[in-house]
């Protein structure tokens, strides 16, 4: 067996799924993909895996970026030198994604759907029909319904979820095979952090290095006790 | 995969020093696009010259045996005529002289293309979200890869390694160069393709370290 098996979370799951359809959809079909959810849900590592999977473009947008910064960041992304206006950058970008069939991730993108950049998105969209995956977070459905024609090309929507118990043991298992974490523990910490995965991992890494301490091999609740889940708020002020 | 609806030709340009294939590849859309037959000469003229013709031949069987190139049939002249039926943008095919494709390196290109996706890592996690079903990257190779690119200035340590501790890195701000994935020689120096630089030396005994 491979040390290697890659960790099958439900959201990378979910988004290579969704790639995978809109990568061989029948032409007719529109090509856009719209994974959203909260930050810390593990979207980037499902990103990862799609890009990984299908070669695709990867571009993480920035709250400053003007559309011309967006072209710019696409192209370089491409390892294409920009031609001068934009509109010759979209034809460039365009071109390339159709020739080259491979999908381009566009991650954060509730930095620029708010903006003029956005029409960016669906020029490019509209001289390519390539495939285009967005992400972002909770509130991009929201946005996308006032471009209408962006909105109505999507063909599937993916909302990320929270970590299942799976998850969570799949997580520990393979960054810390060394120390057994119990199932009981393990969903304690999944429900204070209520799914975040990103917090489950600050979570992890301290039960691990608490483990390693005190030479425990296998840990659960009850040997956790009092010590504290970091849930990302502020102590409470004792009195 | 879809008809391209671009209005009018554009240019597309890859950054960066030419490779061998790279080179002839981006001769070859130049004379399609100037609506000339492909020939071996033709594309050893405008994209090859440094290359012996045999070289540019094997490239143009290869991309011919799968499917790139097509033969024209019963053209004039004694040489051999093509032309593009299968351009798939900018980046050259990599076929071998059979047609097959070149699969070395792609586990260092999926690594080069999530060190920008996930912020920061352990190589095992690097190791991990790098792997796909076709391609897996160990996680030994993952080490090896961070502790070059660290030593070139291409990642940051974000907290050092120690005992049972492994290494956490992170892209450094303003150093990802280029798609083409920077490469581990032998000697065991590292050779950045997006501005053909070596860029990291692990014994710096002669010149051309770090920079």
């Amino acid at each position: 067996m491979s040390v290697n098996t890659i960790v099958p979370l439900t959201n990378v799951g979910l988004l290579a799924q969704a790639v995978e359809s809109a990568a061989n959809r029948p032409p007719e079909l529109p090509g856009l993909v719209v994974m959203y959810g909260p930050s810390g849900y593990g979207k980037s590592l499902a990103a990862a895996y799609a890009a990984n999977l299908h070669r695709a473009y990867y571009v993480e947008c920035r709250e400053s970026w003007t559309k011309k910064a967006f072209l710019i960041a696409i192209l370089r992304e491409m390892g294409i030198i920009p031609m001068k206006t934009l509109s010759e950058m979209v034809d460039q970008v365009a071109e390339q994604l159709s020739r080259s069939g491979r999908p381009i991730i566009i991650d954060d993108v509730q930095y620029v759907i708010d903006k003029a950049a956005a029409n960016v998105l669906t020029d490019i969209y509209n001289a390519s029909q390539g495939t285009l995956i967005l992400i972002g977070e909770e509130r991009v459905p929201a946005s996308m319904s006032r471009l209408e024609r962006l909105h109505n090309r999507v063909l599937e929507w993916v909302p990320a979820q929270k970590a299942s118990l799976t998850d969570v043991q799949e997580l520990a298992q393979s960054s810390y095979p060394d120390i057994e974490m119990d199932a009981d523990l393990l969903e304690e910490v999944r429900a204070r952090v209520k799914g975040c995965l990103r917090r489950i991992a600050v979570n992890l890494y301290r039960i691990h290095s608490e483990a390693v301490a005190n030479n425990w091999e296998r840990v659960d609740l009850e040997t956790w006790g009092e010590r504290a889940i970091h849930t990302g708020q502020p102590p409470a002020r004792r009195a | 995969m879809q008809k391209s609806t671009t209005r009018k030709p554009v240019h597309l340009v890859a950054q960066g020093p030419k490779g061998d294939r790279q080179s002839m590849w981006e001769a070859m859309r130049k004379l399609n696009k100037a609506g000339t037959a492909i020939t071996v000469r033709g594309v050893w003229e405008l994209g090859a010259e440094w290359a012996p013709k045999g070289r540019v031949r094997d490239y143009m069987k290869g991309l011919e045996a799968a499917g790139y190139l097509r033969r024209i049939e019963g053209a004039p002249g004694p040489s051999v005529q093509y032309e593009l039926v299968r351009d798939i943008g900018v980046d050259a095919p990599r076929v071998r002289a059979d047609g097959t494709e070149v699969t070395q390196g792609r586990g260092r290109e999926q690594m080069w293309r999530t060190v920008k996706i996930i912020g920061d890592f352990t190589s095992r996690q690097l190791a991990q979200a790098a792997s796909t079903p076709q391609h897996e990257v160990a996680e030994t190779t993952a080490n090896d890869y961070c502790l070059m690119l660290a030593g070139a200035g291409y990642l940051t340590v974000t907290r050092p390694g120690g005992p049972g501790k492994p290494a956490r890195y992170r892209l450094a701000p303003g150093r990802w160069t280029g798609p083409r994935a920077p490469m581990v020689q032998r000697l065991k120096q590292l050779y950045d393709p997006n501005t053909g630089q070596v860029v990291y030396q692990r014994n710096p005994q002669t010149e051309g370290g770090d920079e």
